[in-house]
């Protein structure tokens, strides 16, 4: 009985470790957003006397020293539409083509299914600094720079094959008479999909929507060389523009706090919503489950 | 209304053979079952009727025309599956109206037609629940609702009833064929409750291994079974059988077996011969305790366990001398009245009547009766 | 048959696709889509590795493979590379105890389990630019939080610099796996998920420790978790540019310049496309060397472990029985 107290002990203790490690860094973002620029640099372990809200009021442009920091903080404010309007279609649209491959790939066998599965994860596993430069040229060539549609070419074929892989597992555990079913109901394949296997999968393809979003709402790289400094310019970048460490001229670190406190609201709730359905998911053994 | 038709039907899954050379004619408005033990490829030769799978080899006909090509959504059929298979996601009502969607049927008429079809399967309470809200046997119903809504020319099942408890399976037994009589159309039901083929089929097909092994109605195959295999599957419990040696004793042909031997019937001389290896079989119904009838060979045996089921006894009679080991091969099942007193260990007398006698030769095949 | 009737047969038909060309037909649009968008800038990439560009006198001038062995044997490029295996290694090993470990917490029962489960996933849901936001807080010398929090009981001195030159990268890679180990942790978690409780019941009956039932019940069962875990994390380290980008931009001095930052540089510093590619295409290579070892290893083992794990699972229940 000993060792069963000294048990529960330890996973007391794990679970306090697991919750700190996933909370502090988020906590003191946030303290740090609240703190006046002075006050921050005398220590972050630390009462906050009065706690203000500026950083934030700077971000949705109420202040008046805009020109001090170059007007890049309203920025701020466009990268949050900008990312939605790159994010939506992205989501939309990769999570679209990923149900039909997802579909083919966990629901039926066909020759080279493993070569071409494979093939298609591994254009994942490129590194999007091998390809800036020739995407930039095409881009270029095809007027696509500073063009959201560019941007939003670009991430999804980064974000397709990994819906598909993720999609792909969901599929090959819906039910398999059901499917038939509705065949003989009188559905052609693709109503089938439609009317039966997208409701099915409900969770499944909310879940690979919402991977979906946050890639694209997150992305750098892509963001910097294709939208950066126009008008089409995403979060990231607008964060980046006024990262103390690259920002142009004086950048606290208490904005650069806020700014990124507020960029995370709609990943944190997708990721709640998530949360319900990645263990419903079949992520873990997708390529075996039809053997 | 429509007629079925397989013509050679082959199918293989990779190595796997699961359906070898199948032949059927099915009549408009006939009721067959496809009858065989788990894995002989009734449910591949449903799919294929449907068009779910392709045969490798073969036709298929509905109503006169080739199908092989056309998907199963053209084919006018509808199809009650094993695992029932509703839409989850959906109502009863939706469930059931849905061919009708699909086949955009105006919305007066699939209202008017799904009520029909609830009715006639007493579901009109449930329409607006969904499937997890509903028992086992209401969503057989559904099913069988959702199939009998579109009036199709072929209805097929598939186990339909093989996830339903002992009762309802009775009850459901008689639901679906007095359906078949109400509607008229063909059926083919896939099953491997013996029961339920001899009790609802015009004809049985039985299968193993991919072949179907006869095809006749349900009292032909059971009072005249082509070989073995369907003799020891057909019958609850199944077929006795002794194998041994035809030979020619005093008053005609003898058989030999291992621990026992018996005169046959007079009839059994013309199918074999002398020193012929046979297996001899008899269905436990038809042994009678006792040595009194006229006309049957007499054997003893002694009571190796006994079994009693309520309205019956079955004992364990074993042959020869060494009761003591339990060799399969020479214990015989025996239907007895429920009264009769016997102790294990007991030597009884055993009438095997020669009109319930079968022969079959060392292929399987059935030489007597002819 | 008149060609009108073909025609009439084949759209008949059309709807009678076998179902290996229905899935092959759907497959291989999305793949040419692929194809389409990934091949050819690779292509593009590959003819730039082949050619020195002079931006100033822009020319262009075939060189054969020698922007190749530039990019295998200068130092920059050796270091930088040393750099991501580094990077990628210590990314891996932290990931895979972290989020195993955090799935072993999560699958226990504990009051407020659902609300942890849901929390541990936040760090994955923000960017890696916010990321290196929470850990610049978090290590930042003169006001941070570790430094704030660490000085006053003396764990370390004054001003501790966090970043420095020879610790630098390390806290990268703690930073990345703050961010990436709750993915791995859902992958366990599904995988735990799939072990019968009445297997760690049986093992408990036959009186199994802690350490032998995970060695004999979960292991067996997680093994393929493992693997997609090394996988995801392996791949993911090596295309990391966002959050060294955002923390360090590679310092202090280059001690923090990964490959894909050099790359990066090359590109937009120097304007040197060709080594760029080149480079490129080393990052590549060692990326899908790994990918692919991993995926033959995948396929290969799960067999050999799921009769494994079939068979243990026979021999407890007989046991137990
Ligand atoms: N999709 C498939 N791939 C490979 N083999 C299959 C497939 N479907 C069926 N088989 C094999 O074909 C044979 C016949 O299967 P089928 O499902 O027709 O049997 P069944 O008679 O319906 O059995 P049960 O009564 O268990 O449902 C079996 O050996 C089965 O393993
Ligand atoms: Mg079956």
């Amino acid at each position: 009985m000993k060792r069963d107290a000294n048990l529960k002990l330890f996973v007391a203790l794990s679970v306090l470790f697991v919750f700190l490690w996933t909370i502090v860094p988020f906590f003191w973002m946030l303290w740090a957003s609240f703190m006046t620029d002075s006050e921050l640099s005398t220590g972050i372990v630390q009462g906050i006397d009065d706690p203000t809200l500026d950083h934030y009021n700077r971000i949705f442009g109420h202040a008046d020293e805009e020109a001090i920091h170059g007007g890049q903080t309203k920025l701020i404010g466009q990268g949050f539409l900008n990312s939605l309007l790159v994010s939506l279609p992205v989501a939309i649209i990769g999570t679209a083509i990923a149900t039909l491959a997802g579909y083919a790939f966990g629901r039926f066998n066909f020759p080279a299914k493993t070569g071409l599965l494979f093939g298609l994860l591994l254009t994942r596993v490129l590194p999007p600094v091998a390809i800036l430069i020739p995407y930039f040229t095409m881009f270029r060539t095809v007027g696509l720079v500073g063009d959201p549609g560019g941007l939003i070419l670009t991430y999804l074929t980064g974000i397709i094959p990994l819906l598909s892989w993720v999609l792909m597992g969901y599929f090959a555990t819906l039910p398999l008479e059901v499917e038939r079913a509705a065949r003989i109901d009188g559905c052609s394949r693709l109503k089938v999909l439609w009317y039966v296997i997208i409701p099915m999968a409900a969770p499944g393809i909310s879940a690979a929507f919402i991977i979906a979003f946050l890639f694209a709402w997150n992305e750098l790289l892509f963001g910097i060389i294709l939208v950066g400094g126009t008008k089409w310019q995403t979060l990231s970048p607008a964060l980046l523009a006024i990262s103390p460490l690259t920002a142009v001229g004086y950048s606290p670190i208490a904005l650069f706090s806020a700014a990124s406190a507020l960029s995370i609201a709609p990943p944190l709730i997708l990721a709640l919503i998530f949360q319900r359905y990645i263990t419903r998911l079949n992520i873990v053994d997708p390529v075996t489950v039809r053997e | 209304m429509a007629t079925v038709t397989l013509e050679s039907i082959t199918k293989t899954f990779g190595e796997t053979l699961a359906v070898d050379d199948v032949s059927l004619h099915i009549e408009d408005g006939e009721f067959v079952v496809l009858l065989g033990p788990s894995g002989c490829g009734k449910t591949t030769t449903l799919n294929m009727i449907a068009g779910l799978e392709r045969p490798t080899a073969g036709h298929i006909s509905i109503g006169g025309e080739r199908v092989e090509h056309v998907p199963p959504d053209k084919r006018d059929i509808a199809m009650v599956f094993q695992s029932i298979a509703l839409y989850p996601h959906m109502t009863v009502y939706q469930n059931i109206s849905f061919p009708l969607r699909m086949a955009r049927t105006p919305k007066a008429e699939i209202d008017q037609r799904v009520r029909a079809a609830a009715d006639l399967l007493r579901i009109g309470e449930l329409l607006d629940r969904r499937p997890h809200q509903l028992s086992g046997g209401q969503r057989q119903r559904v099913a069988l609702g959702r199939s009998v809504v579109r009036d199709p020319a072929v209805f097929l099942f598939d186990e339909p009833l093989s996830s339903l408890d002992a009762k309802l399976r009775v009850d459901m037994r008689v639901e679906v064929k007095k359906l078949h009589e109400r509607l008229g159309a063909t059926f083919v039901y896939v099953t491997h409750d013996q029961v339920e083929a001899m009790t609802m089929a015009d004809r049985v097909a039985v299968m193993d291994e991919g072949n179907m092994l006869q095809l006749g109605a349900p009292d032909d195959i059971y009072t005249r079974p082509a070989n073995l295999m369907v003799a020891g599957f057909l019958g609850n419990p199944g077929m006795n059988f002794l194998s041994g040696r035809l030979a020619n004793g005093g008053s005609g042909l003898r058989f030999e077996g291992s621990g026992v031997a018996l005169d046959l019937p007079a009839a059994a001389a013309s199918a074999a011969g002398s020193g012929r290896a046979v297996t001899l079989g008899i269905r436990p119904e038809s042994v009678e305790v006792g040595d009194g009838a006229a006309d049957g060979a007499t054997v003893h045996g002694s009571i190796f366990a006994t079994e009693p089921v309520g309205s019956d006894l079955f004992l364990d009679v074993l042959f020869g001398d060494d009761a003591g080991t339990s060799d399969g091969a020479r214990l015989f099942k025996v239907r007895a009245r429920p009264d009769l007193k016997v102790r294990t260990g007991e030597r009884i007398p055993l009438c095997l009547p020669h009109a319930n006698l079968y022969l079959f030769d060392d292929a399987g095949h059935r030489i007597h009766p002819e | 048959m008149t060609a009108l009737q073909r025609v009439a047969l084949w759209r008949s038909r059309s709807g009678g696709l076998t179902d290996p060309q229905f899935a092959l037909a759907i497959v291989i649009g999305v793949l040419l889509f692929h194809v389409i968008i990934i091949i050819v800038p690779l292509a593009y990439s590959f003819w730039l590795s082949l050619h020195e560009t002079n931006v100033i006198l822009r020319s262009r001038e075939y060189v054969g493979f020698d922007l190749w062995g530039e990019a295998l044997f200068e130092e920059e490029t050796q270091s930088a590379t040393l750099k991501s295996l580094y990077f990628a290694a210590v990314s891996v090993v932290l990931s895979l105890v972290l989020s195993l470990g955090m799935a072993l917490v999560l699958n226990q029962e504990f009051p407020g389990r659902g609300i942890l489960r849901a929390l541990i996933l936040l760090p994955w849901a923000v960017s890696e630019v916010v990321t290196a936001t929470m850990w610049t807080v978090m290590l930042e010398p003169s006001w941070g939080f570790f430094n704030g929090a660490l000085q006053p009981l003396g764990i370390v001195g004054e001003g501790h610099v966090w970043l420095n030159k020879d610790w630098a990268l390390f806290w990268l890679a703690v930073a990345f796996t703050w961010h990436i180990a709750p993915l791995g942790t859902f992958f366990f978690l599904a995988a735990l998920q799939t072990i019968p409780q009445d297997l760690y019941n049986a093992a408990r009956i036959d009186r199994a420790g802690v350490i032998s039932r995970f060695y004999h019940v979960t292991l067996p069962h997680i093994r393929y978790a493992v693997l997609i875990v090394l996988v995801v994390v392996t791949v993911e380290a090596f295309r990391q540019f966002d959050l060294v980008f955002a923390m360090t931009s590679g310092g202090p001095g280059t001690t923090t310049q990964i490959l894909p930052l050099l790359i990066f540089r090359y590109n937009f510093q120097f304007s040197q496309y060709g080594l760029a590619s080149a480079s490129s295409f080393i990052l590549i290579i060692i990326a899908t060397i790994l990918a692919v070892a991993y995926f033959v290893l995948m396929t290969r083992r799960t067999k050999q472990t799921r009769v494994a794990a079939a068979q243990r699972r026979a021999a407890i229940a007989a046991e137990s029985s």
